[in-house]
């Protein structure tokens, strides 16, 4: 057994476990269960990061998913009345139209994997570094542009949240 | 042959490590419990071998041996599966912390993320568990500790930047090693408010008292594990322990130079030198773990208003001032 049959052994297993369990975030009928089959999900794309020797896109993807928006997700599952939500139908009336939009996504993600090169020589060791100075010199203003739209989503957040002037009377 | 062998060596360091942790576990329930007792004038456990030095021995076997009750209107699955992602989580921290040098499972270059993450997940285990006991009690000890660990969360990463601003790294090891340049050879003194900060997010992290909300006994009876018995009861404590064993490995690392000896004790007592650094390591971390006893001993629990206001109006605000002053002090020296 060599480095790549254990490398393949472990890409079949994730490849498997990612399809199987995206279709069980769907499927599931207790919103909680999806939640759950959800942080499964993502730590084994969290898993893939890793495979591909990217260390910290693996950590940002437990700490950003896993620890900020899935624990919104549940926080915000908790605060509903779920048991509610368990006599309802299942959404199976746009299952056409969702399979219909599902197959033009991928045909148009086909159209632009198809002619893609994978480049053969490895990527830099410690990329933390040079991921640092890149974003704060070569990406700087799309950086800076990203951290705005996120200021504003705040703000925006802020005033749906707070009462109006006339409720507050 | 190569990638075997390396499976084969960290699968032995990995349960010699297992070994280690599950015994410091048991033996910080014997700890706490004698602590306290002294605290409050008491012996703590007497009875099981002199000085009741076997507690915690007697102890996991009748927690083994309990029947594990699983009550009727509970979501069977979720139950079951709770208490292992609490104590999964609380054990994956371990792969990257350090105990000496060169003396870790896998020494990665983002492991005070590492950490910071894998941690972040054991809430789930607490959110699953409360949610699928069916309780109120249950339930409401779930909503308390996913909003507290949240809040918290922030406050302890912010409290770590001042401190990977200084090392320049993340690698854990190398955060050690740079130390060594600075007062004392530890970031303790520059670091002060982020370890002010980082101790008490720390309390709050583990739900210890004074932050031990959704736990609280006189409210919510015993908060997220109320409907777990026997065995999946002591995951739940094993992944507290486990929680708190891992915040002072990481508060030693960072903040109290982790297995370097402070250089002013080397000149005063020159002998000093010789003691292996893991000694050093466990000295410190007990000093943690007796940290969070002594708390526990001494501090009434916060009201949950209070504790949100602690969170968001006292201790971000000051882990971002230190941020701020870390990074002008070093852009100008």
């Amino acid at each position: 057994m060599n480095q790549t049959a254990v490398d393949q052994a472990f890409f079949i297993y994730f490849y498997l476990s990612l399809s199987i369990l995206s279709i069980a975030v769907i499927v599931s009928k207790n919103i909680i269960h999806s939640a759950f089959f959800l942080l499964i999900f993502l730590l084994h794309v969290a898993a893939v990061f890793l495979f591909l020797n990217s260390e910290f896109l693996m950590v940002i993807q437990i700490i950003v998913y896993v620890g900020g928006v899935l624990a919104l997700f549940v926080f915000a599952i908790m605060v509903m009345n779920i048991k509610e939500e368990l006599k309802h139908r299942r959404f199976v009336r746009f299952a056409g139209a969702g399979i219909l939009v599902s197959l033009l996504f991928f045909a148009v993600f086909y159209g632009f994997v198809k002619n893609v090169k994978v480049s053969s020589n490895p990527p830099p060791p410690n990329d933390v570094n040079l991921l640092g100075s890149l974003l704060y010199s070569y990406y700087l203003l799309p950086f800076e542009i990203l951290s705005v739209v996120l200021l504003i989503a705040l703000v925006a957040g802020i005033i749906i949240a707070r009462k109006s002037p006339r409720e507050e009377k | 042959m190569d990638t075997l062998y390396l499976i084969a060596v960290t699968i032995i360091k990995t349960a010699i490590y297992f070994g280690l942790l599950m015994l410091h576990v048991a033996y910080a329930t014997y700890a706490e419990r004698k602590v306290i007792g002294h605290i409050q004038l008491r012996l703590g456990p007497m009875v099981v071998g002199p000085h009741g030095i076997l507690q915690p021995i007697a102890d996991i076997i009748k927690l083994i041996f309990k029947e594990d009750i699983i009550p009727s209107a509970v979501d069977r699955r979720i139950f079951t599966i709770a208490p292992l992602i609490s104590l999964t989580a609380a054990l994956s921290t371990f792969a990257v912390i350090p105990v000496s040098e060169g003396w870790v499972i896998s020494d990665i270059n983002v492991g005070i993320l590492y950490v910071l993450g894998i941690a972040g997940i054991g809430i789930y285990g607490i959110i699953f568990a409360g949610w699928s006991s069916n309780s109120k009690y249950a339930f409401l000890g779930g909503l308390r500790s996913a909003a507290q660990m949240i809040s918290y969360e922030v406050a302890l990463a912010m409290s770590l930047v001042g401190v990977i601003l200084m090392a320049e790294s993340f690698n854990l090891t190398e955060i050690v090693n740079k130390q060594a340049q600075y007062p004392m050879g530890m970031f303790l003194l520059p670091q002060i408010i982020g370890y002010f900060v980082f101790v008490v997010a720390m309390l709050a992290e583990t739900n210890r008292v004074p932050f031990d909300l959704p736990e609280a006994e006189t409210e919510l009876v015993a908060g997220y594990f109320v409907e777990y018995s026997g065995i999946r009861f002591s995951l739940f404590y094993l992944a507290e322990y486990l929680a708190m064993f891992c915040m002072s490995a990481l508060a030693t690392i960072c903040f109290w130079g982790g297995w370097t000896v402070p250089p002013f004790l080397v000149e005063i007592f020159p002998f000093i030198g010789i003691i292996p650094g893991v000694v050093w390591f466990l000295l410190k971390v007990y000093f943690h773990m007796f940290l969070f006893f002594w708390l526990r001993g001494t501090l009434p629990r916060y009201r949950y208003d209070q504790l949100m206001s602690i969170g968001w109006k006292v201790l971000i605000p000051l882990a971002l001032i230190n941020i701020v002053i870390t990074s002008i002090i070093k852009y100008y020296s």
